[in-house]
């Protein structure tokens, strides 16, 4: 394969999954020149590994993956880390962000108190509500990214809906 | 709306749809999404074949270190007019020569380069190439090993006796009759005893080299 056919193909990809990633990075980081960064750093280690003629078989995965680990890398280098977090596997978990802080993101009131929402969920079923709800992944390639079983994924994602409910209030409702 | 205020208002089923809808919207501005398209393009990629370069450095290391190791070895056989020769005298024995710096060790060191000079006399002869330049190339090597023997020589006795310095002087002599060449004596026809003569006359030159300028400089260092 030329290089013509790589960077059509890596075109393909990055105009097909730009957004969503760049999304993913700016809800969890808050601030739009690092979210940039981090996909572009992303999309660079896509484009590298298509060069050394890795096989690629789900981009996508590939590239939630890498940002998310380059998003934790991050977290871990700015805030002040105790070694029981290190050790911890909450720690890889979904961080939303903090909707009192005045984000860098231009999103309605409605948008802010769902990630609002998102924040109070337990770590565990952050991250593949937001996959599934968010970026309409499928349980297949979120337990891909998250190193999952899809079961898994699968019974988070309903677990983490009731929890929401929950938060939302809306079982009390339903009740009342 | 405070922050409290925030927290405590939770979104209805309807609002988190739209607050969802509402998070899909956030995009790349086209201007972004070009400029990380390019810089990606632009990023120098390692290649493949660096990320292999501790093994690709070691197995040219090692390839390395086996081919100088085979040509040194190899030119320690060479004779003047050799392609390797110049290796031996210019590259090797210069190297051997700041290894052995101590006075001790050079008078040993120069004592071999000469007896060296003289092997090389010997088998060149033994093969009938003991030409005129190839001998006053040799002369000149022996002269300066000789004369730095006598200067190390000078060096490493110091104020002792002459016994120790003559101790020197007997295993450098030895050193350069005793070498275990014989040249073949060729008296198929009168040409082939004067090349005879001749040939042993050069090297018996180049070993009288070596000695009267040891002679010389002892003489002029007292």
């Amino acid at each position: 394969m030329s290089i013509d056919d790589d960077k059509k193909r890596f075109t393909e990809i990055y105009n097909r999954e730009s957004d969503s990633l760049f999304r993913f990075c700016l809800v969890r980081v808050s601030d739009r020149e690092r979210a940039l960064d981090i996909t572009q750093e992303a999309f660079t280690r896509l484009w590298s590994s298509i060069l050394s003629e890795k096989k690629v078989d789900n981009p996508r995965a590939l590239l939630f993956i890498v940002a998310r680990n380059l998003i934790i890398d991050w977290y871990r280098r700015i805030k002040s880390v105790s070694l029981e977090s290190l050790s911890s596997d909450e720690d890889r978990e979904f961080d939303a962000p903090d909707p009192k802080v005045e984000l860098e993101i231009e999103m309605n009131a409605d948008a802010r108190r769902v990630l609002s929402v998102l924040s109070d969920l337990e770590p565990q079923y952050r991250e593949v509500i937001y996959f599934r709800y968010v970026e309409d992944l499928t349980p297949q390639e979120i337990a891909e990214i998250l190193k999952l079983n899809a079961n898994t994924v699968s019974v988070r994602i309903t677990r983490g809906i009731e929890a929401l409910r929950k938060l939302m209030g809306i079982k009390k409702m339903n009740n009342e | 709306m405070n922050n409290d205020q925030f927290k405590k208002a939770r979104p209805t089923e309807q609002s988190f749809g739209r607050g969802i809808e509402e998070l899909k919207n956030i995009r790349l501005t086209e201007a972004e999404k070009t400029r990380i398209l390019e810089r990606v393009f632009s990023t120098p990629i390692e290649s493949p074949y660096m990320k292999r370069t501790p093994v690709f450095a070691f197995v040219y290391s090692l390839i390395l270190i086996i081919s100088i190791s085979g040509i040194t070895y190899a030119s320690d056989f060479s004779l003047p007019g050799d392609t390797l020769y110049p290796i031996k005298v210019s590259v090797v024995e210069p190297f051997l020569d700041v290894v052995n710096s101590s006075a001790e060790d050079k008078i040993v060191w120069e004592t071999e380069k000469v007896e060296r000079r003289i092997v090389e006399a010997e088998k060149l002869a033994d093969i009938d190439e003991l030409d005129d330049e190839r001998t006053a190339e040799l002369e000149r090597k022996i002269e300066q090993s000789s004369r730095a023997f006598a200067e190390a020589v000078e060096k490493a006795n110091g104020d002792r006796s002459e016994v120790r310095k003559e101790e020197f002087r007997k295993k450098f002599e030895s050193k350069i009759d005793d070498n275990g060449i014989q040249i073949e004596e060729d008296r198929s026809d009168e040409s082939g005893v004067l090349r005879n003569i001749q040939n042993k006359s050069r090297v018996d030159g180049l070993r009288r080299t070596a000695i009267e300028t040891i002679n010389r400089i002892e003489t002029k260092i007292k």
